[in-house]
């Protein structure tokens, strides 16, 4: 199943599926924070913003950058 | 005055970058690399485990083996990419361009080398001459990290060297390739096999750019050869793309037909192509264990995110760190011995009565030993009171600073933030002004939108006390109890939201986003918090005595020339618009000057009325003037910064507005005191 990065559980662990493209700023950030295609993340907080473990870095999202990144679960 | 960047003791010059032959450093934010910087330079930078602290380049001496003499080392913010995102990234990439570096260190963190090495493969493509410094080597090693330098070096095709700043280990070996690198000049040729596409489209914007070039029309670094001016540009690189006199149109024009031809935006292509060349590079050379998190350090950080657990822990670091730390101990017990004790019982006294005995003109006198003397105002106010106050002030911020908690501070309060137009990133240049609202508006920097960079300025302007007139307008209000001090604070939160929310709607531009990287909470080592604490209180007192001097100088002329009159008639309609007494007016003449200046003179005003019992403000008053005052305009050194960073009509505008906004907060104010009749 395919959803966005800020639809997971805490604890849920998933591959990262494809990015948003359609705003090209916000897909500049996201790759500027080094995630692709093919990643494992794991999401550890939803609010008050999305906290998320991609290898061993921890990275904070609002919202609207994190429901750029589609990931499967 | 020369604007530095906090706690450095270089300004920021980027012209001058590097002359001829001399060491620039690169690299992300929290890899280590100012820390680097200090074991490699002689001179110490603020080194932080939070994105933005470091806003200019630093410049510092490296010194050759032997007595070959020495040569300049540069330290620039961290980067996150070669095409930046905020000002200070920008400051970064476009120092790095235009230095004659003869050697480039890009300080990779050897624990994430994967995150890394495609930052390294663009600044190998650009043909600089590299050394990639893996540094935390002794991290990587404990978690049984295994990189085979030599394989990589030979990939690569420049030095790669292990080391870490904080045990010391492969610096020696970092020196020597560094100096080798120096002496060697060009590095071999190297580029990577992008794809036919790429290539093309790459070429379109250079034929441009080259045509552009040779009418002499662009203006850049001439170390930028014109295919990696192509690359950056239709990356997304606007100061490039400008530069280069290329429109916006074209340049879209050409994403957009590769997007239609590939299915991809150029950048997402060029991410995942320098992803996959990273994992060639890496393969076998690099070898990652499986990862585990430090168990206490992880845990902790949960607490810390969580808002049910993080908001009361930062209620207890405020109160703890700045209420009892800077406030009650600073600012209370420490400036009580400095300021009475010291000066006030014993120097003071003195310097008075050797200036009665060998100075006959009065007016000299008061120039030095008067109510606005330089001595007995500037000096005594400058190392007596705010010295105190804002080297408290300073140790709790930079402890805070790196421990990490910063960045998990901004994660907490980002919603909020955004309702004022900023997002998280803001906390920083928001807490320091708390502490020197100077300071702070140079690190809005660090904020990604002009925008948000004038809305923080606004805010800072108006909203933020500085520690030195907030732990004085503290012992004012403390007095009348701590109701009043919470409603003191409830209306400068208001203000502040309510500015920040009026602001962004009326500024245009987009929502502002939040990302940020929370690097692993750490223990802070006493000696570094302490030479931080000690670098930025440099800072603040080049910058800011001077002023205190000037000031006085200046209070002393319109005391002497009965300018202070005049000014405090033309006050008076103002006063008494707002419920002040004439006695008042003072306070808001000199406030400019000084913004705590002017609460001090309250608080003497205060004082003085309770010492001979007639009182000359009612607890409303004090109420009232200190609300005003606090709101009023900035002071003499924050609006030179303001000019500086942020230009002379926004300068103007937000020192009218806050003036305006200051006066008509007083009324209301003084109004709903007088209608309710609270603290009559």
């Amino acid at each position: 199943m395919i959803v966005s990065l800020n639809q997971l559980q805490p604890g849920q662990h998933a591959r990262v599926e494809s990015l948003d493209e359609e705003n090209r700023d916000d897909l500049r950030k996201v790759l500027t924070l080094g995630i692709l295609p093919g990643d494992e993340v794991e999401l550890i907080r939803r609010s008050p913003s999305i906290v998320f473990a991609h290898g061993a870095t921890q990275f904070a999202l609002d919202a609207r950058l994190a429901a750029c990144i589609r990931v499967e679960i | 005055m020369t604007l530095e960047s906090p706690g450095m003791s270089m300004p920021i010059e980027i012209e001058q970058a590097t002359g001829e032959g001399g060491v620039f450093l690169v690299g992300t934010p929290n890899v280590g690399k100012s820390s680097l910087f200090n074991v490699l330079s002689d001179s110490y930078v603020i080194v932080s485990n939070y994105p933005g602290t470091t806003v200019g380049v630093t410049h510092a001496s490296f010194h050759l083996e032997g007595n070959k003499g020495k040569v300049p080392i540069s330290d620039p913010p961290g980067l996150y990419s070669l095409i930046p995102m905020t000002e200070e990234e920008r400051v970064a990439r476009d120092a790095l361009f235009a230095s004659h570096a003869s050697c480039v260190v890009h300080v990779l963190d050897a624990k994430n080398l994967d995150r890394h090495l495609p930052l390294a493969l663009q600044l190998r493509e650009a043909g600089l001459p590299l050394v990639l410094a893996l540094n935390m080597w002794d991290e990587a090693q404990r978690m049984g990290l295994e990189i085979d330098t030599q394989q990589l070096s030979k990939r690569l095709g420049v030095p790669v060297v292990l080391c870490s700043a904080l045990t010391k280990e492969g610096i020696e070996e970092l020196r020597d390739t560094i100096e080798k690198v120096h002496g060697n000049g060009k590095p071999s040729p190297f580029s990577l096999p992008w794809s036919a596409e790429i290539r093309e489209f790459r070429s379109r914007v250079a034929t441009r750019i080259a045509k552009a070039r040779a009418d002499e029309e662009v203006k850049l670094p001439s170390r930028l050869t014109t295919d990696q001016a192509a690359f950056f540009v239709l990356e997304g690189d606007e100061i490039f793309r400008e530069a280069c006199g290329l429109s916006a149109g074209f340049v879209d024009d050409l994403r957009e037909e590769y997007r239609g031809q590939e299915g991809h935006r150029i950048a997402f292509d060029t991410a995942c192509f320098l992803r996959d060349r990273t994992d060639e590079f890496l393969d076998g050379a690099w070898t990652h264990p499986e990862e585990k998190r430090n168990g206490f350090a992880e845990k902790l950080s949960r607490v810390l995110i969580n808002p049910w657990s993080g908001i009361p822990i930062l209620m207890v670091v405020l109160y703890l760190g700045f209420y009892q730390f800077v406030g009650v101990l600073g600012a209370g017990t420490v400036v009580g011995w400095i300021e009475n004790d010291f000066f006030g019982a014993i120097v003071n006294p003195r310097l008075n009565s050797l200036f009665e005995s060998y100075v006959s003109s009065e007016a000299i006198r008061e120039l030095f030993v008067g109510d606005y003397g330089v001595l007995t105002l500037g000096i005594t106010y400058a190392i007596g009171l705010v010295l105190p106050i804002v080297f408290f002030f300073f140790l709790v911020f930079s402890l805070v600073e790196d421990s990490g908690y910063f960045p998990r501070f901004a994660m907490l309060v980002d919603r909020v933030f955004k309702k004022m137009g900023l997002n998280g990133r803001a906390v920083i240049p928001m807490v320091l002004g708390f502490g020197c609202d100077t300071m702070a508006t140079i690190t809005t920097r660090t904020l990604e939108t002009r925008r948000e960079r004038v809305l923080a300025t606004l805010l800072l302007a108006l909203a933020i006390p500085c520690s030195a007139q907030l732990a004085i307008i503290m012992a004012i209000l403390g007095s009348l109890g701590i109701t009043v001090w919470l409603s003191y604070m409830a209306i400068l939160m208001g203000v502040l939201l309510l500015v920040g929310w009026l602001g962004s709607k009326l500024l245009p531009g987009e929502a502002a986003t939040f990302y940020m990287e929370l690097p692993p909470l750490r223990l802070p080592r006493a000696r570094n918090v302490f030479m931080k604490s000690v670098s930025r209180m440099r800072w603040y007192f080049k910058e800011v005595l001077p002023l205190f001097l000037i000031a006085s100088v200046i209070l002393w002329a319109l005391d002497q020339t009965g300018g202070i009159d005049i000014l405090e008639r033309g006050m008076e309609p103002i006063l008494a618009f707002i419920g002040l007494p004439v006695a008042a007016a003072q306070s808001f003449v000199i406030g400019f000057f000084r913004r705590d200046f002017g609460a001090a003179w309250l608080f003497q005003l205060h004082l003085e009325g309770i010492a001979t019992g007639h009182p000359v403000l009612s607890a409303q008053q004090v109420f009232t003037a200190a609300v005003t005052l606090t709101l009023f305009v900035p002071c003499i050194a924050q609006f030179m910064v303001m000019l500086k960073e942020r230009g002379p009509k926004v300068a103007l505008g937000t020192t009218l507005f806050v003036t305006l906004f200051a006066v008509s907060t007083g009324a209301i104010v003084h109004r709903v005191l007088l209608f309710t009749g609270w603290l009559a």
